[in-house]
This record gives structure tokens, sequence and C-alpha cells, in this order.
């Protein structure tokens, strides 16, 4: 085995067969291959959009496995754009991409019901091979692998699922109705210095707690994502699959919630200004005491540089051009 | 081309830990425990690339180990990762590597634990734990510890220095609320406590790795005690870096790695 094919290898270890996608591979295709005319249709029904028949409980699972496939295909592409793995894939990984994602009745789940381009791109990849012109990120597998890293950091994350629930207009309610978390309500909390402490303590972490820390971590998801596209500046097609691995979050963040996310780092900066001194008091030794004076205020000038720059490096991201790589070669461009 | 080690695994442990497995048989594991508000990876920066892209390591497995600081306490947190390290001994077994990655079990001959700050606190109260126990793996630990916070730590400097990233910007707004602040204050009965048991142990002349094989302080730390711990050798110095930073290889300052090769080597 050489070593791309034994880098597949780990990849489908850690991304199929550890994960959900097996289970996804083994639904859609034993639905694929039914004989029986009666089921017909079972896997456009099970990838069907949300109304007017809602899915639930075994569904949506089943569901969940299918988006974890998927997701295992994009990293085989991606993971190709990286040099981790070979820039055309075997003959059985791309047979299996194109059975699955060509599927005429798994398209719409991903290019209309719930688009997410890059699966259009992996496919059109699998199909069609590598363009010409693309630079493979060759020696730069940490590319790859910080990319890896990184989305891990998000995934299955609570506090970040509630934080763009409340980005999307989401309100959360107690068994007795009364609201307890809404878009509205943590932008007053990262305006108090009073109530996010209590919140950020309190170890029940309600929903709100919950959003709060969640607009943090997503926040540090940006300003790291930002540093890996940086570092990916050479090769356009790798970057831009990256990006759009992220799309869906980063396409409705952009176009839909971007004011109401960057009033919250308006907010959470003016109260650190207003706070400053309180929130980080001067130390008791003597010594301590003299390297504070001659450097608080400058100290908190450069606490407010370093958010601003978080904010730049945010807009930074959200920029749609790294789309446009990818949208060119399934364009023909 | 990296050619030595598998993608980053997903290990349940903790919190996002991940790790590399090499292709070949290692002989040695090296676990790294981030500090105060770090996270397994970020507080690395560019460890995990520099380290399964050299050859000096391509017998080397390594795991990025992460908890949330802020949850518990330093001794809670010592026990979990303790815990943790049992199972990382014979890591197919332990279902720390998965079957599914089709690499042999492995027979680790060092176990090299790189901590940072509070992360030191964690792996040495995790290694006195298993003292009291005589683990039988114990003969193949070293330490190799960055500004470790094992005398303390000014926790008004840390809240400050590591704002720096997003997440870090919650401290200031909890300083004090939490129980790990408590164990790293300088005195704290964590502290003493450890210095304590550790003092016990090297009494007894048995358990020589709670000697840290190599620490390391940085010029600009103004977080930490830099006072010796018990036995451990004086430090290695480095200069123009800060408490966060001096853990941080990347393309310029290769020292972090280097400190490590020299741990792997003797």
């Amino acid at each position: 085995m050489n070593n791309q094919q034994r880098n597949l290898a780990s990849l489908t270890s850690e991304y199929k067969d550890n994960s959900k996608a097996a289970k996804g591979y083994t639904l859609l295709r034993g639905m694929m291959n039914d004989p029986n005319p009666a089921h017909l249709g079972k896997v456009a029904h099970l990838l069907r959009y949300h109304a007017p028949i809602g899915v639930y409980d075994e569904e949506l699972k089943q569901r969940f496995a299918v988006d974890q496939l998927i997701e295992y295909y994009n990293l085989c592409f991606v993971g190709a754009l990286a040099g981790f793995l070979p820039a055309t894939l075997d003959a059985d990984t791309t047979r299996e991409i194109k059975s699955i994602l060509g599927h005429h009745d798994v398209k719409p789940y991903y290019s209309q019901y719930y688009p997410y381009y890059l699966a259009s791109v992996t496919l059109h990849y699998a199909t069609h091979g590598p363009a010409k012109d693309w630079e493979i990120a060759r020696n730069s597998t940490g590319l790859f692998y910080n990319f890896l890293m990184l989305n891990r950091s998000i995934k299955h994350d609570k506090d970040i699922e509630v934080f763009l629930n409340l980005l999307d207009h989401v309100a959360y309610t107690a068994p007795d109705g009364k609201r307890i978390a809404d878009i509205a309500m943590l932008m007053n909390a990262l305006k108090s210095k009073e109530q996010m402490g209590a919140l950020l303590a309190d170890h029940t972490r309600p929903a709100l707690a919950k959003a709060l820390y969640g607009f943090f971590k997503f926040g540090e998801f940006l300003s790291n994502f930002k540093t890996l596209l940086d570092k990916s500046e050479s090769y356009p097609a790798l970057q831009s699959a990256m990006w759009l691995y992220h799309g869906y979050y980063l396409d409705r963040l952009g176009a839909e919630v971007k004011t109401a996310f960057l009033d919250g780092f308006k907010h959470i900066a003016d109260n650190l200004a207003a706070n400053y001194t309180e929130l980080f008091p001067e130390p008791e030794d003597e010594d301590d005491q003299e390297e504070e004076q001659l450097s608080a205020d400058e100290q908190k000038e450069n606490v407010l540089a370093i958010m601003s720059r978080m904010r730049d490096n945010i807009l930074y991201v959200l920029q749609p051009r790294y789309k446009e790589p990818l949208e060119r070669y399934c364009n023909g461009g | 081309m990296q050619d030595f080690h598998t993608i980053p695994v997903q290990i349940a442990d903790g919190d996002n830990s991940q790790a590399f497995f090499s292709y070949q048989p290692a002989t040695t594991l090296v676990v790294f425990v981030h500090g105060f508000k770090g996270s397994a990876l970020g507080t690395w920066d560019d460890f995990p690339e520099a380290v399964t892209n050299d050859a000096d390591f391509a017998h080397t497995d390594f795991i990025f180990y992460g908890y949330d600081t802020l949850s518990a306490s330093a001794s809670f947190h010592a026990t979990a990762f303790k815990k943790f390290l049992e199972r990382c001994v014979h890591p197919l077994a332990g279902k720390v590597l998965p079957a599914t990655q089709g690499l042999p079990e492995r027979v680790y001959t060092s176990i090299i634990l790189v901590a940072h700050s509070l992360g030191a606190l964690v792996v040495r109260q995790a290694v006195v734990m298993a003292c009291k126990q005589d683990a039988a793996w114990l003969p193949k630990i070293s330490l190799l510890l960055f500004a470790p916070a094992h005398t303390g730590a000014r926790v008004q400097k840390l809240a400050k220095e590591v704002l720096s990233g997003w997440t870090a910007l919650i401290s200031p707004f909890v300083t004090y609320q939490y129980p790990v602040y408590e164990d790293l204050e300088p005195g704290s009965q964590f502290i003493a406590t450890l210095v304590d048991e550790t003092k016990k142990l090297l009494a007894d002349k048995k358990y020589p790795c709670n000697i840290a094989r190599k620490v390391i302080w940085a010029e600009r730390d103004r977080v930490v005690s830099q006072i010796n711990f018990c036995d451990d050798p004086d430090a290695e110095l480095v200069y123009k870096k800060n408490h966060v930073n001096v853990c941080k290889p990347d393309a310029t300052y290769t020292q972090p790695v280097d400190f490590l090769k020299e741990l792997l080597h003797q």
C-alpha cells in the first residue's frame, strides 16, 4: 500500500467506518438496490424537503447518517486537492461517489432542498476529474490536517448550535412557555458585565448561556479559519473547497445575520472597555503595580486593537469571493 | 508530503482530543496537555504539523489531549487524565487507537508528557497518583514542561495574557468563579499537597519520573512563578517569548520541537 492509499484508508476509517456515514451508505445502497417495486421512491421520501411532511425521530437519524456520508465524500475531494489523496481518486471511491451523489433522488437533497454547493462540486470532480490548471498543494498535507482539526472544534458543539439558531431567529422557551433565549436577549447579555459574568458562571448552562459561549466559540472558529484560508492562498481550488465546506453557514452569516453578529461584537468590546479597570484589577504586589501603572492604558488599547483585528478577520472570512474558483470549475471556466 | 502518520483521529476522552498514530510500529508516545483556557491543538500552534512531517518522529504516536479547564478543579482534570493515560499505554486494547485504522498494538518504550502552564499541574498530579498505585508504565514516563504553573501563577495576569483568542475573552468576566483559579494561586492547597507528595516519592528514590526531564521558562513570562519544583533540573531559558507563545513553534521558532527531539533521543 503506498502512502496515499494508506491516507485514504485512514480517512475512510475515521470519517466513514467509525462514523454514522457507514450506516448512511448501507441505508442508501439498500434502498437503491431494493428490487421490490413497492419500495420505489424510498430514497426520495427519506431525503424529501421537510414540508409538508415533517421529518422526525428515526428518519432524522437516517438523514443525519446520509449527511455524514456526504461529508466523507467532500473530505475525499478536499483531501485530493490538498495532496493528501491522489489528485484522481481511485476507481472504487470515484464509482461510489458517482453512484450516491449522482443518484436522481439524492441530488435534490443537497442541490435544491438544502443547498450545499460543495456536494455538487464533489460530484462534478468525481465525474470529470481535476481541472488541468489546479495547483495541488503538494508538501502541504498540514493544511488538510489543520482543516480537519478546525472542523472538529465546532462540530456537534451544542453552544455553537444554540448561537447559530438564535442568529436564525429561533427562540428558546421554558416548559412553562416563558422565553429564555432569543437574539435580543443575547445582545443585551453581551452589553452587561454583570449578566455576562452570571451566565458564564452558571454551571447548569441554560440556553442563553450556551448561546453566549457559542458566540465566542464561533468567533474563535472564524478567526482560526481566516488563518487557514491565508495559509492556503497559493492554492485557490483548495481554499475554495475549504470555504465551501462551511459554505452553508458562511453564506447565511454573510447574507443575513452579519449585522447581528457584529453588533454582538461591538457590545462585548464596549463592555470590556467600560469595565476594564474592574475586570483587570491592579495587582497587589508593588513590583507588579509599577509595571501595570506604566502600561495600563496601553494594555487597554491593545485589548481593543486585538478585538478590532478579530472583527476584521470575521468580515474577511465572509467574503463570497472564496466560492469563485470552484464555481468556475463547475461552469467549465 | 506527510508519510508517517494517520489523519487526526478523534479521541472520545477529554475535550476535542486528537491523535496521530504512526503507520510504522511506534515505540514512543507523546501526549500534549494544554494549560488554562487552552485547547487540545490551539495551544500548540504548528506542533502537530511540525512533528508529523519530521522523519525523526516516524515511530512516534502523538496525542493532543484537551479538557475544559474551567469546568472543574485541577485534581478532577488530573484524575481524568490519569485514567486516560492508563488506556493509552496499550492504545488498541484501550480503544484509544481505533481498530479500523488497521494498525497493530503498540509496545511503547517511552512515554513523554508535554505540558504547558496549568497542564503541568494536571500531568504531575496524574503521575503522582500513578506512583501511589505503582503503575507498571511509570519507568517509561518523562516530563517536558513549558512555562509550568507547578509553583503557582498570577491569575489576574493569566486572564490578561491569554486575552488573544475569542474564547479567552470570557475569562475576565468570570475570574475567581472557577475552582481551578484557586488551584493556580501560589501556595494553594493543591500545589502544597502536590509538592509534599512529590517530595515523599522522591525521597524513596523509586519514581524518578517525578523529576521533569526538561523545564522551559520564557523570558517574558509574567504569569507563572519561575521557581524550581522539587528536584527538577535548572530550566532551559527561551528569550523574547512570553507565557503564551513559548510552546508554539512556527517557521522561525523551532526550539519547542528541538526540546522534544532531545528527549526523544536521550
